[in-house]
């Protein structure tokens, strides 16, 4: 399982289509910016569907920015 | 055949403004509004009991003469927040307080959400098979009793209400294939823990919803021969807004599918016949139904007008 920023920007994109994903910093915090814990669960759904990236809940609080899911990721992948 | 005669509801006249109370709970005006969906919530007073809103649904069925307590072969009860400690069953109480006949058999189903489609199924096929002509089958699930009022993933959703579903064998609505299921793996996605309040995984209902009951109602429509197209209204459990635009955008339906509840709550095993006995057009002759939550359980299946 590969993840890009590219990729969990198009889930983001996906599940908030009102959210400005564009101006989205990598390391900012994804409730600071204004999404809420309902998009949040979806973004993570698409991740899974489309890319297999499970999250599971105690891992949930690790995968709230874009770097948090990149890193998470990577190391499922070691 | 078994299917729908007429459906009353009874919805308690207290509400609790979502909007007054968002602050306290950390949420905006627009995550009431456009997320969760309800604006208030219908709570009971303390003193009235699950068999209490079961007897007003049908009193308001009595009255209209669509159905009468000396014909009533069966009555059944959906909840999960019974009268008293559940024993005797709600049904039984109700059975009581409404003086249905001797020969009427009373039970109660456990079930939330997915409890009013399954039990269609149950209830029907019941009568079916043993020769009952009338039935009333009840949902009543007064979650207020088993709300912590500060939790902010469960307090602002739930209102109380009953309704009473007369089951004939002079329809006016037929029931078509269902379509079932559990994830018992996430059954404690939702429960009532030690303190003896709800708590529920709000993530891991929402992913459920989103692949099994979207899921589900493409089995469903599939299992009937029918087209999305060919619905000509989706009544799909008002977990909250959010998660029936998160089902209608899966399905891909154009014109989304439309949130009843603003006003009164998610009522649990009642949502679905609330909205079926008052939202539903005179045009709208094929209606499917979904109902999924606690367990987490799933039932749907389509309505047809008999015309």
């Amino acid at each position: 399982m590969t993840i890009t920023e590219s990729d969990i920007r198009n889930a983001i994109r996906s599940a908030a289509p009102l959210f400005d994903v564009d101006t989205l910093a990598d390391d900012k915090d994804f409730f600071a910016a204004g999404l809420d814990s309902l998009d949040h669960a979806m973004v993570l759904l698409r991740l899974l569907e489309r890319h297999g990236l499970d999250v599971p809940d105690e891992h949930i609080a690790q995968c709230s920015s874009i770097l948090g899911i990149l890193e998470y990721a990577a190391k499922q992948s070691e | 055949m078994i299917g729908i005669g007429a459906i009353a509801v009874e919805i308690p006249a207290g509400r609790i403004s979502n909007l007054a109370r968002a602050d306290r709970y950390g949420a905006s005006e627009a995550f009431i509004r456009d997320k969760l969906g309800f604006l208030e919530v219908a709570r009971k007073p303390p003193e009235q009991e699950t068999s209490d809103l079961c007897v007003a649904a049908a009193r308001r069925l009595f009255d209209s003469g669509m159905a009468a307590p000396e014909t009533t072969d069966c009555a059944v009860v959906v909840t999960q927040n019974p009268d008293g400690h559940g024993l005797p069953h709600t049904s039984a109480i109700v059975h009581r307080k409404l003086r249905l006949p001797a020969r009427c058999l009373t039970f109660d189903i456990s079930l939330g959400c997915s409890g009013y489609v399954a039990a269609l199924a149950a209830v029907g096929g019941m009568m079916q098979a043993h020769g009952m002509r009338r039935g009333l089958l009840f949902t009543a699930d007064p979650y207020s009793k088993i709300l912590n009022e500060s939790d902010r993933d469960t307090a602002l959703l739930f209102g109380d209400a009953a309704t009473v579903t007369e089951l004939t064998d002079a329809p006016r609505w037929t029931f078509g294939a269902f379509d079932f299921g559990t994830r018992g793996d996430l059954c404690d996605a939702i429960r009532v823990g030690p303190d003896g309040k709800l708590a529920m995984n709000g993530r891991a209902v929402l992913t459920f919803a989103a692949v099994s009951a979207t899921g589900s109602i493409l089995r469903t429509l599939e299992n009937n021969g029918l087209a999305l197209d060919q619905v000509d209204r989706f009544v799909v459990h008002p977990g909250s807004k959010y998660m029936v635009d998160v089902i209608a955008e899966r399905l891909q339906l154009p014109g989304g599918i439309p949130f009843y509840a603003r006003h009164y709550g998610n009522t649990v095993s009642s949502s679905i016949p609330l909205m079926l006995g008052t939202d539903l057009a005179e045009s709208d002759r094929i209606v499917l139904i979904a109902g999924f939550g606690v367990g987490l359980c799933w039932a749907t299946t389509v309505l047809r007008r008999v015309t």
